[in-house]
């Protein structure tokens, strides 16, 4: 793994700081929380009493230790071996890693979720129209399918994800065309799982 | 069904009433370039010239001309239907012929206009996709996530009447499980419009046209 010598020393010194092991608790489970984007457990003035200075070092570690071991996706023995090397007590890195194990699906998850790539469609709506009449020529005319695509995307303006409709039509020949491409794309997917 | 035409728009067209054949059949071509290149007042006085009348009436002609056309093609007139209406207007036999080779000439292409003039949303164009997996990205960097990501060309309506219709590719992707769900909901749509329910009323409604 690739950490960087000022982070490994910064990792050192809290490894034997004098922060008790309650509060170190504390520190760690709020850490996971705000990572996998959760309320905080634990409210923060409480941890705040004598060495603000020092709580405030000792979180901001852990949370980049967390991020950093789930970045690199490391295993339960692996941290164990990096916290022991950092003179953490066995009691503080088995907590650690305890947690890491509970939250490292989340948190993976939270992790993948950041980066940029075009909408995510997550669901569609449809409705089926006939056209009785129109202003300029009397015609019926349908079915015509109003499809509507839900996409998810990052929205700078709200500072998370925003749902944006993607509104279309077709006849029944062009929707046809539509499920057919899609359904090829699925047994394309069904059959790379199968293999 | 007649056409019934506005009063103004009768006396319009009564200037070509008691006009030979072959005015008519001139009148006709004014009124196909019309179609094609729009209003040509040159012509259109050079014309009034020689029937000896004001050119505004020889403008309101064609103009009547073409209107007749349209409000033909809107509703959709069979050719009995348009020479009945002609007659009634009061045309002559002679002069309803023309009038009809006219009409069915020129009738595909106008009704192919008018159809393009309604309301117009985004319309489906084509679609094509591609089979991805994420194996790393700068925050996590051991991962395997299967995206299909599509390129959807949807036709959009153009801003005016001059303007070609453009095209505009929107990129999406999805997850294999987005995708079945999306598979499966489109093609319930297209099961659904061939449903006994949706059939009769399309069926009601292409009776009710007749």
């Amino acid at each position: 793994m690739n950490i960087k010598e000022e982070l490994r020393n910064r990792v050192k010194f809290i490894g034997n700081c004098t922060v008790n092991d309650d509060i170190f608790k504390k520190l760690v489970e709020n850490g996971f929380s705000t990572l996998t984007r959760k309320p905080e457990t634990h409210s923060l003035s409480t941890l705040y009493n004598s060495k603000p200075d020092l709580i405030k070092e000792v979180y901001a570690i852990i949370m980049t230790i967390t991020a950093e071991f789930a970045r690199h996706d490391l295993s339960k023995e692996e941290i164990t071996q990096f916290l022991v090397d950092s003179n953490f007590s066995t009691n503080r890195s088995a907590l650690f890693v305890e947690l890491y194990e509970k939250n490292k699906r989340d948190l993976q998850i939270a992790l993948g979720n950041i980066g940029s790539h075009p909408p995510h469609i997550v669901d569609v709506e449809w409705k089926i129209d006939y056209i009785v009449k129109a202003s300029n020529l009397d015609r019926s005319d349908g079915p015509i399918f109003r499809i509507a695509l839900s996409t998810s995307k990052f929205d700078e303006s709200v500072k998370g994800k925003s749902v944006e409709r993607v509104y279309f039509t077709c006849n029944s020949r062009e929707l046809q065309d539509l499920v057919y491409k899609l359904k090829d794309a699925v047994r394309h997917c069904q059959r790379l799982t199968s293999e | 069904m007649l056409l019934s035409l506005r009063n103004d728009h009768k006396e319009h067209l009564s200037l070509l009433f008691n006009q030979s054949p072959q005015v008519l059949v001139d009148f006709c071509k004014l009124a196909i370039d019309f179609l094609q290149n729009g209003p040509n007042l040159k012509l259109y006085n050079s014309a009034s010239q020689k029937l000896q009348v004001q050119p505004e009436n020889v403008q309101n002609c064609i103009y009547g001309l073409v209107n007749l056309l349209l409000e033909s093609c809107k509703h959709k007139l069979s050719d009995a239907d348009f020479r009945d209406s002609i007659l009634t207007i009061g045309f002559t036999q002679e002069q309803q012929v023309i009038l009809s080779k006219l009409y069915s000439s020129k009738r595909k292409d106008i009704t192919e206009i008018l159809s393009k003039l309604t309301v117009t949303e985004p319309h489906y164009h084509d679609l094509n996709w591609r089979f991805e997996v994420l194996v790393a990205s700068r925050s996590l960097l051991h991962q395997v996530t299967p995206i299909i990501t599509m390129d959807l060309v949807l036709t959009e309506p153009p801003n005016s009447i001059e303007q070609e219709s453009t095209q505009k590719h929107l990129l999406l992707q999805t997850d294999p499980s987005n995708l079945l769900h999306m598979t499966e909901m489109l093609e319930k749509a297209l099961i659904e419009s061939r449903s006994r329910h949706s059939r009769r009323i399309q069926h009601a409604f292409s009776n009710q046209q007749l």
